[in-house]
Protein backbone atom coordinates (compact mmCIF):
# COMPACT_ATOMS: atom_id res chain seq x y z
CA UNK A 1 0.00 0.00 0.00
CA UNK A 2 2.07 2.94 -1.27
CA UNK A 3 5.34 3.72 0.28
CA UNK A 4 7.22 3.82 3.29
CA UNK A 5 5.89 6.40 5.69
CA UNK A 6 8.10 9.37 6.39
CA UNK A 7 10.19 9.07 9.82
CA UNK A 8 8.42 11.18 12.43
CA UNK A 9 10.23 14.51 13.33
CA UNK A 10 10.33 13.99 17.48
CA UNK A 11 8.91 10.81 19.01
CA UNK A 12 7.12 11.02 21.99
CA UNK A 13 7.26 9.23 25.20
CA UNK A 14 4.48 9.66 27.64
CA UNK A 15 4.34 9.44 31.47
CA UNK A 16 1.31 9.57 33.51
CA UNK A 17 1.42 9.50 37.38
CA UNK A 18 -1.37 8.82 39.41
CA UNK A 19 -3.89 10.06 37.37
CA UNK A 20 -7.68 10.15 38.37
CA UNK A 21 -10.60 11.84 36.09
CA UNK A 22 -13.79 11.79 38.28
CA UNK A 23 -16.61 13.24 36.20
CA UNK A 24 -19.42 12.49 38.89
CA UNK A 25 -18.49 12.11 42.66
CA UNK A 26 -19.48 8.66 43.44
CA UNK A 27 -17.35 7.23 40.08
CA UNK A 28 -13.68 7.91 39.13
CA UNK A 29 -13.05 7.14 35.21
CA UNK A 30 -9.74 7.09 35.87
CA UNK A 31 -8.39 6.05 39.43
CA UNK A 32 -4.86 6.76 40.67
CA UNK A 33 -3.68 5.43 37.28
CA UNK A 34 0.35 5.81 36.65
CA UNK A 35 2.02 3.88 33.44
CA UNK A 36 4.68 4.69 30.65
CA UNK A 37 4.92 4.58 27.13
CA UNK A 38 8.28 4.67 25.57
CA UNK A 39 9.02 6.65 22.29
CA UNK A 40 8.24 4.58 19.17
CA UNK A 41 6.20 2.53 20.52
CA UNK A 42 2.49 1.17 19.62
CA UNK A 43 0.30 -0.06 22.21
CA UNK A 44 -3.35 -0.90 22.54
CA UNK A 45 -5.62 0.47 24.98
CA UNK A 46 -8.53 -2.56 25.81
CA UNK A 47 -11.34 -3.16 28.60
CA UNK A 48 -14.82 -3.25 29.06
CA UNK A 49 -17.24 -0.22 27.79
CA UNK A 50 -16.91 2.07 30.44
CA UNK A 51 -13.10 1.18 31.82
CA UNK A 52 -11.42 4.30 30.95
CA UNK A 53 -10.05 3.80 27.65
CA UNK A 54 -11.85 6.70 25.93
CA UNK A 55 -11.21 9.00 28.84
CA UNK A 56 -7.42 7.83 28.86
CA UNK A 57 -7.20 8.85 25.06
CA UNK A 58 -9.38 12.12 25.75
CA UNK A 59 -6.40 13.22 28.35
CA UNK A 60 -4.14 12.18 26.19
CA UNK A 61 -5.62 14.63 23.87
CA UNK A 62 -5.67 17.68 25.82
CA UNK A 63 -9.58 17.01 25.58
CA UNK A 64 -10.29 17.09 29.24
CA UNK A 65 -7.88 17.98 32.05
CA UNK A 66 -7.31 14.98 35.29
CA UNK A 67 -8.79 15.83 38.26
CA UNK A 68 -5.20 14.81 40.05
CA UNK A 69 -2.07 13.65 38.83
CA UNK A 70 0.18 14.61 36.09
CA UNK A 71 0.29 13.87 32.71
CA UNK A 72 3.77 13.91 31.03
CA UNK A 73 3.78 14.01 27.75
CA UNK A 74 7.44 14.79 26.17
CA UNK A 75 7.99 15.90 29.55
CA UNK A 76 5.24 18.83 29.27
CA UNK A 77 2.74 18.64 31.74
CA UNK A 78 -0.70 18.83 29.23
CA UNK A 79 -3.19 18.67 32.54
CA UNK A 80 -1.62 21.96 33.15
CA UNK A 81 -0.86 23.83 30.34
CA UNK A 82 -2.72 26.92 30.04
CA UNK A 83 -5.67 27.02 26.96
CA UNK A 84 -4.03 29.57 24.36
CA UNK A 85 -1.48 26.48 24.64
CA UNK A 86 -3.48 23.44 23.89
CA UNK A 87 -4.73 24.13 20.37
CA UNK A 88 -0.55 24.04 20.02
CA UNK A 89 -0.12 20.92 21.60
CA UNK A 90 -2.98 19.26 19.22
CA UNK A 91 -1.42 20.45 16.56
CA UNK A 92 1.69 18.15 17.61
CA UNK A 93 -0.26 15.12 17.93
CA UNK A 94 -2.51 13.10 15.44
CA UNK A 95 -6.30 11.82 15.75
CA UNK A 96 -8.37 9.40 14.37
CA UNK A 97 -12.14 8.71 15.55
CA UNK A 98 -14.33 5.79 15.35
CA UNK A 99 -16.39 8.22 13.59
CA UNK A 100 -13.80 9.33 11.15
CA UNK A 101 -14.87 13.51 11.36
CA UNK A 102 -14.48 14.41 8.04
CA UNK A 103 -15.79 17.39 6.47
CA UNK A 104 -18.61 16.25 3.61
CA UNK A 105 -18.73 19.04 1.93
CA UNK A 106 -14.85 18.91 1.37
CA UNK A 107 -12.81 16.57 -0.57
CA UNK A 108 -10.74 14.00 0.67
CA UNK A 109 -7.78 16.96 0.18
CA UNK A 110 -9.08 19.21 1.62
CA UNK A 111 -10.11 17.08 4.91
CA UNK A 112 -6.36 15.81 4.89
CA UNK A 113 -5.15 19.23 4.30
CA UNK A 114 -7.01 20.65 7.42
CA UNK A 115 -3.63 20.40 9.63
CA UNK A 116 -1.59 22.17 7.33
CA UNK A 117 -3.87 24.34 6.95
CA UNK A 118 -4.16 25.10 10.38
CA UNK A 119 -0.37 25.35 10.80
CA UNK A 120 -0.42 27.87 7.68
CA UNK A 121 2.10 25.60 5.71
CA UNK A 122 2.82 27.08 2.60
CA UNK A 123 0.88 25.42 -0.58
CA UNK A 124 3.55 23.86 -1.93
CA UNK A 125 4.81 22.24 0.62
CA UNK A 126 0.82 21.43 1.72
CA UNK A 127 0.47 19.62 -1.99
CA UNK A 128 3.47 17.87 -0.88
CA UNK A 129 2.73 16.33 2.11
CA UNK A 130 -1.13 15.63 1.07
CA UNK A 131 -0.23 13.70 -1.54
CA UNK A 132 2.65 12.02 0.34
CA UNK A 133 -0.02 10.86 2.92
CA UNK A 134 -2.61 10.03 0.60
CA UNK A 135 0.27 7.29 -1.00
CA UNK A 136 0.61 5.99 2.13
CA UNK A 137 -3.17 5.25 2.97
CA UNK A 138 -3.53 4.13 -0.33
CA UNK A 139 -5.97 6.53 -1.52
CA UNK A 140 -3.67 8.90 -4.54
CA UNK A 141 -6.70 8.32 -7.02
CA UNK A 142 -9.34 9.50 -4.41
CA UNK A 143 -8.30 13.06 -3.69
CA UNK A 144 -10.87 14.90 -5.55
CA UNK A 145 -13.62 12.47 -4.12
CA UNK A 146 -16.17 13.35 -1.22
CA UNK A 147 -15.98 11.32 1.63
CA UNK A 148 -19.58 10.76 1.22
CA UNK A 149 -18.31 8.57 -2.05
CA UNK A 150 -16.21 6.58 0.06
CA UNK A 151 -16.71 3.18 1.50
CA UNK A 152 -16.01 2.75 5.51
CA UNK A 153 -12.67 1.76 5.54
CA UNK A 154 -11.67 4.40 2.79
CA UNK A 155 -13.28 6.83 5.12
CA UNK A 156 -10.83 5.58 7.74
CA UNK A 157 -7.91 5.87 6.10
CA UNK A 158 -8.47 9.41 4.61
CA UNK A 159 -8.71 9.99 8.72
CA UNK A 160 -5.49 8.18 9.19
CA UNK A 161 -4.43 10.32 6.23
CA UNK A 162 -5.20 13.33 7.76
CA UNK A 163 -3.68 12.37 11.35
CA UNK A 164 -0.21 11.97 9.76
CA UNK A 165 0.02 14.42 7.24
CA UNK A 166 1.57 17.12 9.50
CA UNK A 167 4.04 13.81 10.68
CA UNK A 168 3.41 14.37 14.01
CA UNK A 169 5.41 12.34 16.52
CA UNK A 170 2.33 10.42 18.48
CA UNK A 171 -0.67 9.10 16.74
CA UNK A 172 -4.30 8.63 18.81
CA UNK A 173 -6.76 6.92 17.54
CA UNK A 174 -9.92 6.09 19.59
CA UNK A 175 -11.22 2.72 18.53
CA UNK A 176 -10.74 3.13 14.85
CA UNK A 177 -11.78 -0.06 13.39
CA UNK A 178 -15.39 -0.01 15.35
CA UNK A 179 -17.33 0.20 12.59
CA UNK A 180 -15.53 -1.82 9.75
CA UNK A 181 -15.53 -5.73 9.17
CA UNK A 182 -12.56 -7.81 10.14
CA UNK A 183 -10.48 -7.52 6.87
CA UNK A 184 -10.64 -3.66 6.47
CA UNK A 185 -9.49 -3.62 10.58
CA UNK A 186 -6.55 -6.03 10.01
CA UNK A 187 -5.64 -3.09 6.53
CA UNK A 188 -6.17 -0.49 8.67
CA UNK A 189 -4.16 -1.94 11.80
CA UNK A 190 -1.60 -2.67 9.40
CA UNK A 191 -1.29 0.61 8.47
CA UNK A 192 -1.11 1.47 11.99
CA UNK A 193 1.89 -0.61 12.60
CA UNK A 194 3.47 0.48 9.36
CA UNK A 195 3.04 4.04 10.47
CA UNK A 196 4.61 3.00 13.81
CA UNK A 197 7.58 1.09 12.37
CA UNK A 198 8.17 4.23 10.47
CA UNK A 199 9.13 6.16 14.46
CA UNK A 200 5.62 7.30 15.18
CA UNK A 201 4.42 6.41 18.78
CA UNK A 202 0.73 4.70 18.56
CA UNK A 203 -1.90 4.43 20.78
CA UNK A 204 -5.02 2.81 20.04
CA UNK A 205 -7.89 1.68 21.81
CA UNK A 206 -9.95 -0.88 20.88
CA UNK A 207 -12.22 -3.38 21.83
CA UNK A 208 -10.98 -6.17 19.01
CA UNK A 209 -9.06 -8.24 21.11
CA UNK A 210 -8.80 -11.03 18.37
CA UNK A 211 -7.04 -8.16 16.27
CA UNK A 212 -4.98 -7.00 18.94
CA UNK A 213 -3.75 -10.51 19.64
CA UNK A 214 -2.64 -10.65 15.83
CA UNK A 215 -0.66 -7.55 15.84
CA UNK A 216 1.79 -8.44 19.01
CA UNK A 217 1.69 -5.40 20.72
CA UNK A 218 2.15 -3.89 24.31
CA UNK A 219 -1.62 -4.09 25.40
CA UNK A 220 -2.54 -2.24 28.67
CA UNK A 221 -6.22 -3.38 30.03
CA UNK A 222 -8.08 -1.19 31.86
CA UNK A 223 -10.76 -2.68 34.27
CA UNK A 224 -13.02 0.49 36.21
CA UNK A 225 -10.92 3.01 35.98
CA UNK A 226 -7.78 1.04 37.37
CA UNK A 227 -5.07 -0.91 35.10
CA UNK A 228 -5.90 -4.28 35.52
CA UNK A 229 -2.70 -5.96 33.03
CA UNK A 230 0.18 -4.48 31.22
CA UNK A 231 1.29 -7.41 28.40
CA UNK A 232 2.81 -7.91 25.55
CA UNK A 233 0.61 -10.16 23.09
CA UNK A 234 2.95 -12.76 21.63
CA UNK B 1 12.22 33.64 9.79
CA UNK B 2 10.05 31.94 12.08
CA UNK B 3 8.26 34.98 12.81
CA UNK B 4 8.05 35.53 9.00
CA UNK B 5 6.46 32.75 8.34
CA UNK B 6 3.68 33.02 10.67
CA UNK B 7 3.33 36.34 9.37
CA UNK B 8 2.98 34.87 5.70
CA UNK B 9 0.73 32.15 7.24
CA UNK B 10 -1.78 34.13 9.02
CA UNK B 11 -2.18 36.45 5.91
CA UNK B 12 -2.61 33.76 3.29
CA UNK B 13 -5.32 32.47 5.73
CA UNK B 14 -6.75 36.09 6.27
CA UNK B 15 -6.83 35.79 2.44
CA UNK B 16 -8.25 32.82 2.36
CA UNK B 17 -11.25 33.69 4.59
CA UNK B 18 -11.32 36.96 2.87
CA UNK B 19 -12.16 35.33 -0.55
CA UNK B 20 -13.88 31.62 0.68
CA UNK B 21 -16.25 34.67 2.90
CA UNK B 22 -17.40 36.15 -0.19
CA UNK B 23 -17.90 32.63 -2.17
CA UNK B 24 -20.42 31.54 0.13
CA UNK B 25 -22.52 34.25 0.31
CA UNK B 26 -22.36 34.23 -3.33
CA UNK B 27 -23.17 30.33 -3.46
CA UNK B 28 -26.29 31.51 -0.93
CA UNK B 29 -27.31 34.32 -2.80
CA UNK B 30 -30.74 34.51 -2.62
CA UNK B 31 -30.91 33.93 1.38
CA UNK B 32 -27.96 36.42 1.07
CA UNK B 33 -29.73 38.86 -0.65
CA UNK B 34 -32.43 38.72 1.43
CA UNK B 35 -29.94 39.17 4.41
CA UNK B 36 -28.42 42.53 2.74
CA UNK B 37 -32.17 43.70 2.14
CA UNK B 38 -32.50 43.71 5.76
CA UNK B 39 -29.43 45.80 6.45
CA UNK B 40 -29.77 47.71 3.24
CA UNK B 41 -32.80 49.00 4.67
CA UNK B 42 -31.79 49.68 8.41
CA UNK B 43 -28.52 51.62 7.64
CA UNK B 44 -30.38 53.42 4.57
CA UNK B 45 -33.09 54.86 6.64
CA UNK B 46 -31.24 56.86 9.23
CA UNK B 47 -29.30 58.15 6.15
CA UNK B 48 -32.27 58.87 4.25
CA UNK B 49 -33.72 61.09 7.12
CA UNK B 50 -30.39 62.43 7.79
CA UNK B 51 -30.05 63.51 4.11
CA UNK B 52 -33.58 65.12 3.91
CA UNK B 53 -32.97 67.04 7.23
CA UNK B 54 -29.97 68.45 6.05
CA UNK B 55 -31.81 69.40 2.74
CA UNK B 56 -34.36 71.26 5.26
CA UNK B 57 -31.67 72.71 6.75
CA UNK B 58 -30.43 74.45 3.67
CA UNK B 59 -34.07 76.12 3.62
CA UNK B 60 -33.32 77.81 6.67
CA UNK B 61 -29.87 79.14 5.74
CA UNK B 62 -31.20 81.55 2.95
CA UNK B 63 -34.84 82.74 4.60
CA UNK B 64 -32.70 83.43 8.03
CA UNK B 65 -30.42 85.61 6.01
CA UNK B 66 -33.19 88.66 6.55
CA UNK B 67 -35.78 88.12 8.87
CA UNK B 68 -37.97 91.29 9.11
CA UNK B 69 -39.77 93.33 11.21
CA UNK B 70 -43.08 94.98 10.30
CA UNK B 71 -44.54 97.57 12.32
CA UNK B 72 -48.29 98.65 12.13
CA UNK B 73 -49.25 102.02 12.81
CA UNK B 74 -52.23 103.49 13.84
CA UNK B 75 -54.96 104.11 11.43
CA UNK B 76 -54.86 107.97 11.63
CA UNK B 77 -50.99 108.11 11.35
CA UNK B 78 -50.04 109.93 8.01
CA UNK B 79 -47.43 109.72 5.65
CA UNK B 80 -45.08 112.09 7.33
CA UNK B 81 -45.54 110.59 10.78
CA UNK B 82 -45.00 107.47 9.68
CA UNK B 83 -41.49 108.50 8.44
CA UNK B 84 -40.88 110.36 11.36
CA UNK B 85 -41.47 107.18 13.12
CA UNK B 86 -39.23 104.97 10.77
CA UNK B 87 -36.26 107.04 11.32
CA UNK B 88 -36.93 106.80 15.44
CA UNK B 89 -36.79 103.68 15.31
CA UNK B 90 -33.49 103.39 12.46
CA UNK B 91 -31.92 105.51 15.19
CA UNK B 92 -33.13 104.14 18.36
CA UNK B 93 -31.85 100.38 17.02
CA UNK B 94 -30.07 101.20 14.32
CA UNK B 95 -32.48 98.88 12.01
CA UNK B 96 -32.04 99.63 8.34
CA UNK B 97 -35.71 100.48 7.15
CA UNK B 98 -36.69 98.44 4.79
CA UNK B 99 -39.58 99.47 3.45
CA UNK B 100 -42.05 102.50 4.29
CA UNK B 101 -45.87 101.79 2.88
CA UNK B 102 -48.45 104.33 3.18
CA UNK B 103 -51.83 103.58 3.55
CA UNK B 104 -52.41 104.94 0.17
CA UNK B 105 -49.60 102.29 -1.10
CA UNK B 106 -51.49 99.83 0.85
CA UNK B 107 -54.78 100.31 -1.30
CA UNK B 108 -53.51 100.14 -4.22
CA UNK B 109 -51.62 96.99 -3.70
CA UNK B 110 -54.78 95.24 -2.07
CA UNK B 111 -56.76 96.62 -5.37
CA UNK B 112 -54.38 94.83 -7.27
CA UNK B 113 -56.03 91.69 -5.47
CA UNK B 114 -58.79 90.16 -7.53
CA UNK B 115 -62.36 90.18 -6.22
CA UNK B 116 -61.92 92.64 -2.98
CA UNK B 117 -62.75 96.05 -4.97
CA UNK B 118 -66.53 95.29 -4.50
CA UNK B 119 -65.83 95.07 -0.50
CA UNK B 120 -63.58 98.30 -0.26
CA UNK B 121 -66.62 99.76 -2.13
CA UNK B 122 -68.47 98.01 0.81
CA UNK B 123 -66.33 99.01 3.68
CA UNK B 124 -66.61 102.94 2.25
CA UNK B 125 -63.26 103.12 3.66
CA UNK B 126 -59.79 101.43 3.56
CA UNK B 127 -59.26 99.92 7.05
CA UNK B 128 -55.62 99.14 7.08
CA UNK B 129 -52.87 101.38 8.60
CA UNK B 130 -49.71 102.54 7.23
CA UNK B 131 -47.01 99.77 7.72
CA UNK B 132 -43.25 100.06 8.14
CA UNK B 133 -40.98 97.13 7.48
CA UNK B 134 -37.16 96.78 8.77
CA UNK B 135 -34.18 94.43 7.74
CA UNK B 136 -33.45 92.51 11.52
CA UNK B 137 -29.74 91.65 11.70
CA UNK B 138 -29.33 87.56 11.75
CA UNK B 139 -26.34 88.02 14.63
CA UNK B 140 -28.81 89.87 16.72
CA UNK B 141 -31.94 87.50 16.61
CA UNK B 142 -32.06 87.00 20.71
CA UNK B 143 -32.98 90.87 20.29
CA UNK B 144 -36.01 90.44 18.18
CA UNK B 145 -38.34 89.40 20.69
CA UNK B 146 -37.33 92.51 23.06
CA UNK B 147 -37.64 95.21 20.39
CA UNK B 148 -41.06 93.88 19.45
CA UNK B 149 -42.45 94.51 23.05
CA UNK B 150 -40.44 97.79 23.50
CA UNK B 151 -41.82 99.18 20.21
CA UNK B 152 -45.37 97.64 20.56
CA UNK B 153 -45.61 100.35 23.04
CA UNK B 154 -44.51 102.97 21.39
CA UNK B 155 -47.15 106.13 20.72
CA UNK B 156 -48.84 105.89 17.17
CA UNK B 157 -47.27 102.00 16.43
CA UNK B 158 -50.56 99.51 16.80
CA UNK B 159 -48.68 96.38 16.48
CA UNK B 160 -45.58 94.55 15.79
CA UNK B 161 -44.97 91.80 14.15
CA UNK B 162 -41.54 89.98 13.51
CA UNK B 163 -41.28 87.13 10.58
CA UNK B 164 -38.88 84.40 12.58
CA UNK B 165 -41.31 82.73 14.62
CA UNK B 166 -41.49 80.14 11.77
CA UNK B 167 -38.19 80.40 11.05
CA UNK B 168 -37.66 79.26 15.37
CA UNK B 169 -40.42 76.21 14.44
CA UNK B 170 -38.21 75.07 11.63
CA UNK B 171 -34.70 75.03 13.33
CA UNK B 172 -35.93 73.73 16.47
CA UNK B 173 -38.07 71.15 14.16
CA UNK B 174 -34.58 70.44 12.17
CA UNK B 175 -33.05 70.33 15.70
CA UNK B 176 -35.51 67.52 16.74
CA UNK B 177 -34.77 65.67 13.65
CA UNK B 178 -31.40 65.56 13.95
CA UNK B 179 -31.52 64.51 18.07
CA UNK B 180 -34.07 61.92 15.65
CA UNK B 181 -31.92 60.83 13.49
CA UNK B 182 -28.98 60.29 16.23
CA UNK B 183 -31.33 57.71 17.84
CA UNK B 184 -32.50 56.46 15.07
CA UNK B 185 -28.26 55.74 13.84
CA UNK B 186 -28.01 53.94 17.36
CA UNK B 187 -31.01 51.72 17.03
CA UNK B 188 -30.68 50.92 13.59
CA UNK B 189 -26.74 49.95 13.95
CA UNK B 190 -27.85 47.74 16.93
CA UNK B 191 -30.69 46.37 14.75
CA UNK B 192 -27.88 45.37 11.93
CA UNK B 193 -25.76 44.08 14.57
CA UNK B 194 -27.93 41.90 15.66
CA UNK B 195 -29.43 41.06 12.15
CA UNK B 196 -25.92 39.78 11.34
CA UNK B 197 -25.23 38.13 14.52
CA UNK B 198 -28.36 36.38 14.36
CA UNK B 199 -27.22 35.25 10.44
CA UNK B 200 -23.57 34.06 11.87
CA UNK B 201 -25.31 32.61 14.39
CA UNK B 202 -27.32 30.20 12.08
CA UNK B 203 -24.08 29.84 9.77
CA UNK B 204 -22.09 28.38 13.08
CA UNK B 205 -24.83 26.26 13.79
CA UNK B 206 -25.16 24.62 10.35
CA UNK B 207 -20.95 24.27 10.75
CA UNK B 208 -20.86 22.95 13.84
CA UNK B 209 -19.19 20.03 12.80
CA UNK B 210 -16.42 21.72 11.24
CA UNK B 211 -15.90 23.74 13.98
CA UNK B 212 -15.74 20.61 16.97
CA UNK B 213 -13.44 18.80 13.82
CA UNK B 214 -11.09 21.84 13.49
CA UNK B 215 -10.99 22.47 17.30
CA UNK B 216 -9.68 18.42 17.51
CA UNK B 217 -7.24 19.17 15.26
CA UNK B 218 -5.62 22.08 16.79
CA UNK B 219 -7.42 25.00 15.24
CA UNK B 220 -6.57 28.36 17.70
CA UNK B 221 -9.79 30.18 18.27
CA UNK B 222 -8.60 33.34 15.74
CA UNK B 223 -8.55 30.53 12.93
CA UNK B 224 -11.91 29.55 13.43
CA UNK B 225 -13.37 33.41 14.36
CA UNK B 226 -11.98 34.46 10.75
CA UNK B 227 -14.13 33.40 8.48
CA UNK B 228 -17.35 34.04 10.44
CA UNK B 229 -15.77 37.50 11.12
CA UNK B 230 -15.26 38.17 7.07
CA UNK B 231 -18.90 37.30 6.13
CA UNK B 232 -20.11 39.36 9.09
CA UNK B 233 -17.91 42.68 7.44
CA UNK B 234 -19.05 41.18 3.77
CA UNK B 235 -23.05 41.36 5.08
CA UNK B 236 -22.23 44.53 6.35
CA UNK B 237 -20.17 46.30 3.58
CA UNK B 238 -22.43 44.91 0.99
CA UNK B 239 -25.50 45.86 3.29
CA UNK B 240 -24.03 49.64 3.17
CA UNK B 241 -23.68 49.81 -0.82
CA UNK B 242 -27.26 48.25 -1.13
CA UNK B 243 -28.90 50.58 1.56
CA UNK B 244 -26.88 53.56 -0.52
CA UNK B 245 -27.97 52.68 -3.51
CA UNK B 246 -31.82 52.48 -2.27
CA UNK B 247 -31.65 56.09 -1.00
CA UNK B 248 -30.21 57.12 -4.40
CA UNK B 249 -33.51 55.71 -5.40
CA UNK B 250 -35.92 56.51 -3.26
CA UNK B 251 -34.20 60.60 -3.23
CA UNK B 252 -34.93 60.02 -7.69
CA UNK B 253 -38.56 59.18 -7.08
CA UNK B 254 -38.62 62.15 -4.37
CA UNK B 255 -36.31 64.98 -5.84
CA UNK B 256 -39.02 66.69 -8.08
CA UNK B 257 -41.81 67.38 -5.69
CA UNK B 258 -38.94 68.10 -3.11
CA UNK B 259 -36.90 70.57 -5.10
CA UNK B 260 -40.47 72.13 -6.13
CA UNK B 261 -41.01 72.43 -2.31
CA UNK B 262 -37.99 74.11 -1.42
CA UNK B 263 -38.28 76.61 -4.37
CA UNK B 264 -41.62 77.54 -2.88
CA UNK B 265 -39.61 79.45 -0.03
CA UNK B 266 -36.42 80.03 -1.58
CA UNK B 267 -35.56 80.09 -5.26
CA UNK B 268 -32.19 79.35 -5.37
CA UNK B 269 -33.20 76.37 -3.73
CA UNK B 270 -31.30 72.67 -4.95
CA UNK B 271 -31.71 69.64 -3.44
CA UNK B 272 -28.67 68.16 -1.55
CA UNK B 273 -28.32 64.46 -2.61
CA UNK B 274 -26.85 61.66 -0.37
CA UNK B 275 -23.27 62.61 -0.38
CA UNK B 276 -19.96 60.29 -1.07
CA UNK B 277 -18.99 61.16 2.73
CA UNK B 278 -22.32 59.24 3.28
CA UNK B 279 -21.86 56.58 0.67
CA UNK B 280 -18.56 56.09 2.67
CA UNK B 281 -19.95 56.21 6.31
CA UNK B 282 -22.29 53.65 5.23
CA UNK B 283 -19.81 51.23 3.46
CA UNK B 284 -17.59 51.46 6.35
CA UNK B 285 -20.01 51.72 9.21
CA UNK B 286 -22.13 48.69 7.76
CA UNK B 287 -18.83 46.77 7.64
CA UNK B 288 -17.98 47.62 11.12
CA UNK B 289 -21.33 46.78 12.73
CA UNK B 290 -21.24 43.40 10.60
CA UNK B 291 -17.68 42.40 11.91
CA UNK B 292 -19.38 43.57 15.44
CA UNK B 293 -21.93 41.65 15.26
CA UNK B 294 -20.56 38.77 13.60
CA UNK B 295 -17.48 38.82 16.42
CA UNK B 296 -20.37 38.61 19.22
CA UNK B 297 -21.88 35.72 18.09
CA UNK B 298 -18.80 34.01 17.04
CA UNK B 299 -17.19 34.56 20.74
CA UNK B 300 -20.21 33.10 22.14
CA UNK B 301 -20.16 30.55 20.82
CA UNK B 302 -16.69 30.05 20.99
CA UNK B 303 -16.89 30.45 25.08
CA UNK B 304 -19.87 27.87 24.65
CA UNK B 305 -17.77 25.45 22.84
CA UNK B 306 -15.07 25.70 25.31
Amino acid sequence: MGRPLANTLNPASIELKRVTMRYRPDRDALSDLSLEIQEREMIFVTGASGAGKSTLLRLLAALERPTRGQIMVRGQNIGQLPSRRIPGYRRQIGLVFQDHRLLLDRTVFDNVALPLVIAGSPRRELTKRVRAALQTVGLSDRETARPMTLSGGEQQRVGIARAIVARPPLVIADEPTGNLDPALSLEIMQLFRRLNEAGTTVVIASHALGLIERMGCRVLKLNQGTLASDSRCA
Amino acid sequence: MRLISALRANLVHHGQALVSSLGLLWRRRWTTLATLTVIAIALGLPAGLRTLTLNAARLERPLGMNPSMTVFLNPGISSHQAVRIAQRIHRAYSLPISRIISRKEALQEFKKWAGVHGTLHFLGQYPLPAVLVFSLPPAQQASFETWSSKLSRWTGVSAVRTDVSWLKRLATFINFLSRLNQVLYLLFALATCLIVGNTIRLDIENARIEIVTLKLLGAPNRFIRRPFLYRGGWYGLLGGIYGFLILIGIFSFLAPPLQHLGRLYDATFAIRWPSFELFLALLLGGGALGWLGAAFAIGHELRREN
